[in-house]
């Protein structure tokens, strides 16, 4: 809120810091400067964002003037310019002959007090111009007053044409739920469609204004009004919240009773309110107010110790340092011991209500700049590493060393599963099922940059819903773009996402199964499996794992093997076998033939080829494997290699395979 | 001349071609280790949330204007589930895992806000919690620490950081942490970063309100300890000067590559 530093000032006898000054204690003490201008009339506004607790209290020039008194430690004065004197009011005039008041639920409290023989016209200069320095037009000096009391109070107020109001001598004024669809037009001359759920002050024959938001074009004070009802009254700030914000109307007074107004803020408006009206307005006025609800709330007294207090701050402060801060925002002891002692809090300051909150008060004035920074001393557990981690730090770098691009696509999608009940828009409206589509079109917009963009996302995804939850789950997914893949490099492609994945996994001490699957909808592609459990699908040139599934599998066994000191011996087979046969099959052959000295054996060349010998086009593969042997206890012979690779030939041979 | 063969030595190496991290997950994980070296658990909890962790557990009353449905988004027809709208729900989750203090905590994460998007409002962003609770862990322990995780963090010894009164149901007292400006170091007024204050806004903290340890079966009048929650999204676009929070979500190589 947007603060006159002058009329700031009328509060204090005292001289204010400047006002760069004052806007950054109070900045670092209770609200954040938000910004300081210039204003109409030589005064300065400052804007506090003041904080959605302290928005009963602080959205006036009476809270913040007691807030800017806390902080500065100074004195400031309740009551300004005009200063009021003489509370007592007409005595023979009664409100009572005026008016009868019927409220309904939802209305904490509803006052109201009659002024006769009111003069409508202008406001005096100090009035305009403290008006005008804080942005608000002058109407006359009704309207004003009503403005002032709530920027001063931060009660709302309205004053009623008491002749616009239906009926005869007690006139009966309702405070009620509107009906669905009654109209009301409010001072701006802008019609409003109301609910049942909206209050509105009415008379026996009509609406008169809505309730705590907006007063009613048909009861506003103009130049011939001559008796006024004034009207101050406290709501269900939730009531008020849902009104201005279906009917999109939010105004001065809806900002206030939505941040619940004090109810016992009525009593000091409804002074000056009257006051003024008399001062200003030569007004005759009532000393009875009509108040449903005179019981005055009783002093809420809240309980605190020293020890609590410097053991949440991590200060040493005296009882006496606690006391004499927390007096500065107009707490008294109630209640006095040698640690735990008890306070009477203001009441106008809901937002205290046990020691946690006064703590707060002794720390931000105490000031949090002069505390000390200290790291904790508590014996702590040392922290443990997750599986969801070590997977996810570990398969990211491995990603990484081959050239993969982390991207992070949206949630919110335009299919999937589960649902939103409230969308952004009809392309956000699901929760994403899976991680593979978007990825594929960020490899298609990535064209744009290279030829072949390698992306890879690990993320959550919600599979499924029941009445009772939903099912979210860590997938990781990758993808190789290309512009366009021809049918004769899907294989190679295929081998190399298959590498990708195989080693990402490698060094999670993971071993996948792959097993050939055809779905026309995404084409030949691998189901891998760790164990029994199948993992996740692997295309030509993507996948899409089921990280989850996987985490509960990580781990290395390492069985350690002395280093042979012996020389290996590398041998290589290269077969041409039929164009079905499949690696693992000849792999199968050859693996079981082997000697125990075999330190490795793996495929190293594999291609297609037109077969001379069957004609007609058709083709034929050749396999080329490498295998090295090397003993622990001795130097072996080519004649010992020779012997292995003749088992080997004559197997692969019988089977059918030709020996290149 | 001798008849040694002559090496370019000034040609280009050739480099096996490395992606890259996306900056949100290094800036997690660099947060993570730097939070890790202090003692502090990386934890987790669901993207979809309970009404109850995400509000309940945190003393966020009923009537908060966060659960009203401009803030939040909720799931079609799963009884009082939402999108969690920050990743302070995972304060009940790991106390109600650990059971007994000490303890110390990080969960980074995604978070959501039904919000129109422009170039400072994303519908999905990420943040960091962080918690600390024990016997004696005052708002002086959170001051030390965030000092130490901000000055690694920047890599500069000489960032400060002040505290300004904040409010967040689930703390009291309430904190917005500041942190000294680190483009001009306080010393331009017109820089477009800190505005000539010398100082930037970085994250919210406080003292775990004893409502939300109570909620998690920790009794409060025998322990005591801190929480606070950052966005990531904010400490890449202060650190680097990204200026659209939505160029994260692009996908583009030219972006990712940066960092």
């Amino acid at each position: 809120m947007n603060f006159s530093y002058n009329w700031l000032q009328l509060h204090f006898d005292d001289k204010l810091p400047k006002p760069e000054d004052l806007g950054s204690v109070v900045g670092l003490h209770s609200f954040e400067l938000e910004g300081i201008e210039e204003a109409p009339h030589g005064d300065t506004l400052i804007d506090w964002d003041v904080l959605p607790n302290r928005s009963s209290d602080s959205l006036c020039y009476q809270g913040m003037a007691r807030e800017i008194g806390a902080v500065l430690d100074i004195s400031y004065k309740k009551w300004m310019k005009p200063e009021i004197v003489d509370e007592s009011f007409d005595a023979n005039l009664k409100t009572s002959d005026f008016v009868r008041l019927v409220v309904e639920e939802g209305v904490q409290r509803a006052t109201k007090r009659i002024a006769t023989g009111v003069q409508v016209g202008p406001s005096p200069q100090w009035l305009v111009e403290m008006l005008e320095s804080i942005g608000q037009k002058s109407i006359n000096n009704v309207v004003d007053i009503t403005n002032y009391v709530m920027w001063e109070t931060g009660q709302p107020v309205h004053a009623f044409d008491y002749d616009k109001i239906a009926g005869e001598g007690a006139k009966q004024v309702d405070i009620r739920y509107a009906q669905d669809g009654e109209k009301v037009t409010d001072l701006t001359g802008a019609e409003h469609k109301l609910d049942s759920s909206m209050l509105v002050i009415a008379d026996s024959e009509k609406a008169l204004d809505i309730a705590g938001v907006k007063g009613g074009e048909n009861s506003g004070v103009d130049k011939n009004t001559k008796t006024v009802l004034l009207s101050a009254c406290n709501f269900d700030f939730q009531n008020i919240r849902n009104t201005a914000r279906t009917l999109k109307l939010h105004t001065d007074a809806s900002k206030r009773f939505e941040n619940e107004v004090p109810v016992s803020k009525i009593d000091d408006a409804m002074l000056q309110f009257a006051y003024l009206m008399r001062e200003l307005a030569q007004a005759t006025v009532s000393d009875e107010i009509v108040d449903t609800n005179p019981d005055k709330e009783g002093n809420r007294e809240v309980k605190l110790s020293v020890s609590t207090t410097n053991r949440i701050l991590g200060l040493d402060l005296s009882k006496e340092d606690i006391v004499s801060i927390l007096k500065r925002v107009g707490c008294e002891v109630s209640q006095d011991g040698d640690d735990e002692f008890a306070m009477v809090v203001p009441i106008d300051r809901p937002d205290i209500s046990f020691a946690g909150d006064l703590i707060e008060e002794v720390g931000r004035l105490y000031g949090y700049e002069n505390l000390e920074a200290e790291m904790p001393t508590d014996g702590f557990p040392l922290p443990e590493i997750s599986n969801l981690t070590k997977a996810t730090r570990t398969i990211s770098d491995r990603l990484l060393a081959l050239g993969f691009y982390e991207v992070k696509n949206r949630t919110l999608a335009e299919s999937g599963v589960v649902e939103l009940a409230n969308p952004l828009n009809k392309n956000a409206g699901f929760l994403r099922s899976h991680l593979g589509s978007d990825l594929v079109a960020k490899a298609d917009r990535n064209l744009a940059y290279t030829d072949e963009p390698r992306l890879f996302e690990i993320g959550k995804i919600f599979s499924g819903m029941d009445s009772t939850g939903v099912l979210e789950t860590w997938h990781w997914a990758g993808v190789i773009g290309r512009r366009k893949i021809k049918e004769k490099q899907k294989q190679e492609l295929f081998l190399q996402t298959k590498g990708v994945v195989d080693s990402a996994v490698d060094a999670l001490g993971i071993k996948l199964v792959w097993e050939s699957h055809e779905d026309p909808a995404i084409g030949a592609h691998a189901v891998v499996s760790v164990g029994d459990e199948h993992i996740g699908l692997v295309g030509v040139n993507w996948w899409e794992i089921n990280m989850s599934l996987m985490l509960p599998h990580i781990g290395k066994e390492i069985s350690y093997k002395k280093p042979s000191k012996y020389p290996r011996i590398d041998r290589d087979v290269a077969v041409f076998v039929p164009v079905e046969t499949t690696v693992s099959e000849a792999e199968e052959l050859i693996k079981g033939l082997l000697p125990e000295e075999t330190r490795s054996f793996e495929l190293f060349d594999i291609f297609e080829k037109e077969d001379p010998s069957a004609g007609s086009g058709r083709k034929r593969k050749s396999f080329a494997f490498r295998m090295v042997f090397q003993s622990d206890t001795e130097t072996l012979s080519d004649e010992w290699a020779n012997k292995v690779m003749d088992v080997v030939y004559k197997a692969l041979e019988k089977k059918g395979y030709e020996i290149r | 001349m001798s008849d040694m063969t002559f090496i370019d030595v000034t040609a280009p190496g050739s480099r096996q071609k490395q992606g890259n991290l996306h900056i949100i997950s290094s800036t997690i994980r660099e947060i993570e280790d730097i939070f890790t070296r202090l003692g502090f658990e990386i934890a987790e909890g669901p993207e979809v949330e309970d009404e109850w962790h995400n509000f309940d557990a945190l003393n966020v009353p009923e009537n908060h204007p966060a659960r009203d449905m401009q803030d939040t988004f909720w799931i079609k027809g799963v009884d009082k589930t939402v999108l969690r709208t920050h990743t302070s729900g995972v304060q009940n989750r790991a106390m109600m895992e650990k059971k007994n203090p000490p303890f110390r905590i990080i969960a980074p994460g995604r978070v959501f806000r039904n919000e129109a998007l422009d170039a400072t409002h994303e519908a999905q962003f990420h943040q960091c919690e962080g918690l600390m609770v024990g016997k004696e862990i005052s708002l002086a322990n959170l001051k030390g620490v965030l000092l130490q995780f901000l000055q690694e963090f920047f890599g500069d010894d000489s960032v400060s950081l002040r505290f300004r009164p904040g409010y967040f149901p689930f703390v009291e007292p309430g904190i917005e942490v500041d942190v000294t400006c680190t483009k001009c170091h306080g010393e331009n007024k017109e820089c477009n970063v800190c505005k000539g204050s010398g100082w930037i806004e970085i994250l919210g903290a406080g003292m775990v309100h004893p409502h939300v340890l109570d909620s998690a079966e920790i009794n409060s009048k025998q322990f005591q300890g801190f929480a606070f929650g950052m966005g990531i999204e904010r400490l890449v676009m202060l650190k680097y000067g990204v200026d659209d929070i939505r160029d994260f979500y692009d996908g583009d190589i030219p972006f990712i590559e940066q960092f």
